[in-house]
């Protein structure tokens, strides 16, 4: 039975979520999955514990602060630890899931999707090109599986119509994921923010590279560590390969705060009118648009700068939703939702293998590694062939990195970072990890004919 | 059969025997320009002794073809010791004439109407001066324009017939037969045709000789003037007269009709790449259509009188080619000179790849509240297309957006920008949906 069969409350019960699912009082014995969530101990009087174990940061008498050595639990052990749900991590963890071997994805917030859903970035670009004056549609696999199964859900995407770019709806996508990574028996991870790497204790022989082994995630119970045969960054921010040591350029680059308005289906303006300026995007849902916002270009990673840019933005959104509800006609226009994630588009890029670059992409360079092929959103909707190479850093071994945060130059980062893309790089890059851990060889190596044979089983297009 | 007899019959087939060589000129001129024979076309052309002058005067350099340089400077050379050399042997347009003219005596038995023109000295049209001047004024003076549409160089043979086999102007160019077949096959020749008047003035040296020549000789014979000649002559110049007033009358149209045209025209439009300064493009401009075919990307079309130069007519620039980024997506591509290589006059300066960018078309501008940026959607194309790295991004605090501009100095206004530009004006009003977020500016404005 497909899981959107199912309610959405017995989706809950399955998946046993939180404290939801014990407070709705489902105790049926073949609740089995709840029942691994509630413990002993979850008591309504807790649990009396007297602090002597806590291992604070100490500040030295100079001023600085450390962190003092200390075991971290491991919760668990995996094939494939793919770090970062958003729509490269979700098609990463899917693909390498499908190819049987185990699969962990862990992320930061409480919901899959990334900027996609918790970002409101719900506008698809990139996924068709044009070949020879012929629109071909270059985001197959999963993706093109996600966006047929949006449109099998109410209100899941519009203007899916060939050569369109459609929109999907950030709630609707939040659910599909749910159905599609519990249907390939993930493991996962919410509420845990990766925030270190853990390397073997001896580097690779061969290259004498640091061999990474897992992550260590920040979580409520403390840092909690995940060891892994293959590890995905697909943080976006490379949350992994950067404390892993892997050489990548720090960039600035827009960050802005999309939201959505409702009520348009009830305005009324004027004849002869002037549209107001920030009435933003078609949505699925009627009467709902979406606007976007570009924002300045600063450091994405730099918890000073987000937070003055997030008071900022809430702003100057406030200001945009009154202009338009101060214009005749638009009075009923209200602010419904601004992104519960800030926009974050470009920070860390991992210097690959190989880097791609705007001219060789427009000139069409052929790779003999090419796990997929990314579109061009700009006005020339190129492709052109993502090479394998570039989601390996250069010098770290069994990371792999997939999304917006691939080896390219700025302005070809500006192509790569969009969904579509971000689905056919993450479902390489799951392949990829997939067959390295089954085949017990390091990332870099693993067999490329192979991850190609893979990929085009999983129905993706390689060119 | 009387000597006098046999001489006209030998010059009878000779003349049948050149009329059918040049009638293969003809068509072979006809084909390449019909079925895209550019390079004989332009070769053709480059031996024309009018556009041959002009063209070295303009773009200081030698056809580029080394054998054709040579051809046309030899035809150059010839044309000052046979007379019209080139009408007679080589120019396409003049077999045409012949043809023409030819067909006609034999439909109608009656000589084509003759103005006595071709002797030379004595009639010299006062039209060769004038083309002369307004050819050579605008070369030598950048300041200085041709005050009404005829520039010289629009007429050279060549290239006319070239443009009207291309259908610039179908009309004119079955008028032009028609006008041929029946009437004066010989008025364009030895009235009109700029290239044939500039021959006579390459052949004076030889023609005065030859004519102080005859003179002696005459006055050795001391012979009296045929009565019958003379009766001929007078009513010659009546009907020259008579056409005379009739072309007036038709200019005089043709002008107010232009002048109405400019006063709506659009008068700002871009040249190609390297293109001479206004006087001297419309001067030069032999309005072949050369450019317009080697165009790879279709950006060149023909001036109609909608575009006009600031110039007090429209028609100055009737016909001569300019840049149109509005009919499909098609830009100046960074790495092409092909309008500059085909240009056969030097209209458009003989520039080069590396060079191309000191010549740029115009700059491009924005309509910040056409961009999508303006209303925070996701749009970066501008900037990512543009092959010179002229477009940046600028964060404004005020419009609380990156809002484009440009680096006017790395601008060429190759326009590839403003065709990929999604931008328009829709955002505001349905009406304004061609306006563009991007356009272009004139350079210097
Ligand atoms: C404002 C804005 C507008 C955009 N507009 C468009 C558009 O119109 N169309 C389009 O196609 N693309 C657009 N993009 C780009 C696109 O949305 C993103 O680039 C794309 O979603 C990136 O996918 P990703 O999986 O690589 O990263 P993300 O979507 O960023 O996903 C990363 C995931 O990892 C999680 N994560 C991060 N750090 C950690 C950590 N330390 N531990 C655990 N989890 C972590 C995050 O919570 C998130 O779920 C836009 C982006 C922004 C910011
Ligand atoms: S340089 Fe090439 S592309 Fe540009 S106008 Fe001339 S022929 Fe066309
Ligand atoms: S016209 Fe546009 S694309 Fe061309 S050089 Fe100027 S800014 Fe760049
Ligand atoms: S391409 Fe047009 S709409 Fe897009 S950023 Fe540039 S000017 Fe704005």
């Amino acid at each position: 039975m497909f899981i959107s069969e199912l309610t959405r409350r017995d989706m809950l019960k399955t998946l046993g979520f939180g404290v939801g699912a014990a407070a709705l009082g489902i105790g049926s014995a073949e609740d089995v999955a709840r029942a691994d969530f509630v413990r002993k101990e979850d008591k309504t009087t807790g649990q009396l514990l007297d602090g002597s174990q806590a291992t604070p940061c100490k500040q030295l008498a100079d001023g600085s602060i450390v962190r003092p050595a200390a075991n971290v639990p491991k919760i668990s052990e995996t094939d494939v630890l793919v770090v970062g749900g958003g729509p490269a991590g979700c098609c990463a963890a899917i693909a390498a899931a499908r190819l049987g071997v185990k699969t962990t994805l862990v992320e930061r917030y409480g919901h899959f999707g990334g900027l996609a859903t918790g970002g409101l970035v719900v506008h698809i670009l990139g996924h068709w090109i044009s070949e020879n004056g012929k629109k071909i549609q270059a985001t197959q696999g999963i993706g093109e599986e996600m966006m047929k199964r949006l449109e099998g859900l109410p209100n899941g995407i519009v203007n899916r119509e060939f050569g369109k770019n459609p929109t999907l709806d950030a709630e609707v996508y939040k659910y599909l994921l749910v159905e599609m990574i519990t249907e390939a028996n993930i493991e996962v991870f919410l509420h845990s923010w990766a925030s270190d790497a853990i390397i073997a204790d001896a580097p690779d022989p061969k290259t004498g590279a640091p061999v990474v082994r897992g992550a260590v995630l920040q979580t409520k119970l403390g840092p909690q560590a995940i060891i892994a045969k293959q590890v995905v960054d697909t943080t976006g921010d490379g949350d992994v390969f950067v404390p892993a040591g892997a050489a990548h350029t720090q960039r600035a680059y827009e960050i802005g705060l999309p939201y959505r308005i409702g009520n348009l289906d009830r305005v009324n303006p004027p004849k002869d009118a002037k549209r107001p300026r920030y009435l933003g995007d078609v949505t699925p849902v009627a009467g709902v648009k979406w606007v976007n916002m570009a924002g300045p270009s600063l450091d994405g990673v730099d918890v000073k700068t987000l937070s003055k840019l997030e008071l900022q933005h809430r702003k100057q959104i406030w200001k945009q939703v009154q202009e338009v509800r101060n214009t005749p006609g638009y009075e009923n226009v209200y602010l419904m939702e601004t992104a519960p994630q800030i926009g974050v588009r470009i920070t860390r890029v991992i210097e690959g293998d190989a880097t791609l670059t705007l001219a060789e992409a427009k000139a069409g360079k052929k790779y003999d590694d090419c796990v997929g092929i990314g579109g061009a959103w700009h006005g020339d909707h190129i492709g052109w062939q993502i090479p394998y190479r570039s989601m390996t850093p250069k010098n770290v071994e069994n990371i792999i990195t997939a999304g917006r945060s691939i080896s390219a130059e700025p302005l070809m980062s500006d192509s790569v970072r969009v969904i579509p893309n971000c689905w056919v790089s993450g479902q390489a890059a799951g392949v990829a990890a997939a067959l390295a851990a089954k085949s017990n060889v390091l990332a870099r190596n693993v067999s490329i004919p192979d991850v190609q044979k893979a990929l085009l089983e999983q129905k993706a297009y390689l060119g | 059969m009387t000597p006098r007899e046999t001489v006209n019959q030998g010059a009878k087939t000779r003349r049948a025997f050149m009329l059918g060589f040049r009638l293969l000129i003809f068509l072979a001129f006809v084909g390449a320009t019909l079925f895209g024979g550019d390079a004989l076309v332009r070769k053709v052309m480059q031996t024309s002794p009018a556009l041959f002058l002009a063209s070295i005067l303009t773009s200081r350099r030698v056809p580029t073809d080394l054998v054709f340089g040579a051809i046309s400077g030899a035809i150059f050379i010839a044309c000052a010791f046979r007379r019209r050399f080139f009408c007679r042997r080589v120019c396409p347009l003049g077999a045409c004439v012949d043809v023409a003219a030819y067909a006609r005596r034999r439909l109608f038995k009656r000589p084509a109407l003759r103005f006595g023109a071709t002797r030379v000295l004595r009639p010299f049209p006062i039209l060769a001066l004038v083309w002369l001047a307004a050819l050579l004024v605008p070369l030598l003076n950048r300041n200085v324009s041709i005050p009404f549409d005829l520039t010289p160089l629009a007429f050279d043979p060549t290239s006319l017939l070239a443009s009207w086999l291309r259908g610039d102007a179908l009309g004119v160019s079955l008028a032009f037969f028609v006008g041929c077949f029946l009437v004066a096959s010989y008025a364009w020749r030895f009235q009109v045709c700029p290239c044939g008047l500039f021959q006579d003035l390459l052949f004076l040296p030889t023609a005065i000789v030859q004519r102080i020549r005859k003179r002696l000789r005459k006055k050795a014979l001391d012979k009296a003037p045929n009565e019958v000649e003379k009766e001929r002559e007078s009513s010659t110049t009546r009907r020259n007269f008579l056409l005379g007033g009739a072309t007036c009358a038709v200019v005089a149209l043709f002008w107010s009709f232009a002048k109405r045209a400019a006063s709506n025209a659009r008068n700002v439009f871009f040249r190609p790449p390297g293109a001479l300064p206004s006087p001297q493009f419309e001067t030069l401009c032999s309005q072949c259509g050369q450019c317009l075919r080697a165009c790879p990307t279709r950006i060149l079309t023909t001036a109609t009188p909608q575009f006009a130069s600031s110039l007090p007519l429209a028609s100055t620039t009737r016909g001569t080619p300019i840049v149109l980024f509005e009919r499909g997506d098609g830009y100046c591509e960074k790495d092409c000179v092909a309008c500059a290589d085909a240009c056969p006059t030097g209209a458009i300066a003989p520039i080069t790849i590396p060079t191309k960018p000191s010549y740029p078309i115009a700059t491009a501008v924005f309509r910040l509240d056409y961009c999508l940026l303006y209303y925070q959607q996701e749009c970066s194309i501008c900037r990512r297309e543009c092959p010179y790295d002229a477009i940046d991004f600028v964060w404004s605090d005020e419009e609380y957006a990156s809002l484009p501009t440009i680096r006017e100095e790395a601008c060429v206004g190759c326009g590839r920008c403003v065709v990929r530009c999604p931008g328009a004006g829709d955002f505001v009003d349905e009406e304004e949906k061609h306006v563009k977020a991007l356009s272009l500016k004139p350079r210097d404005v």
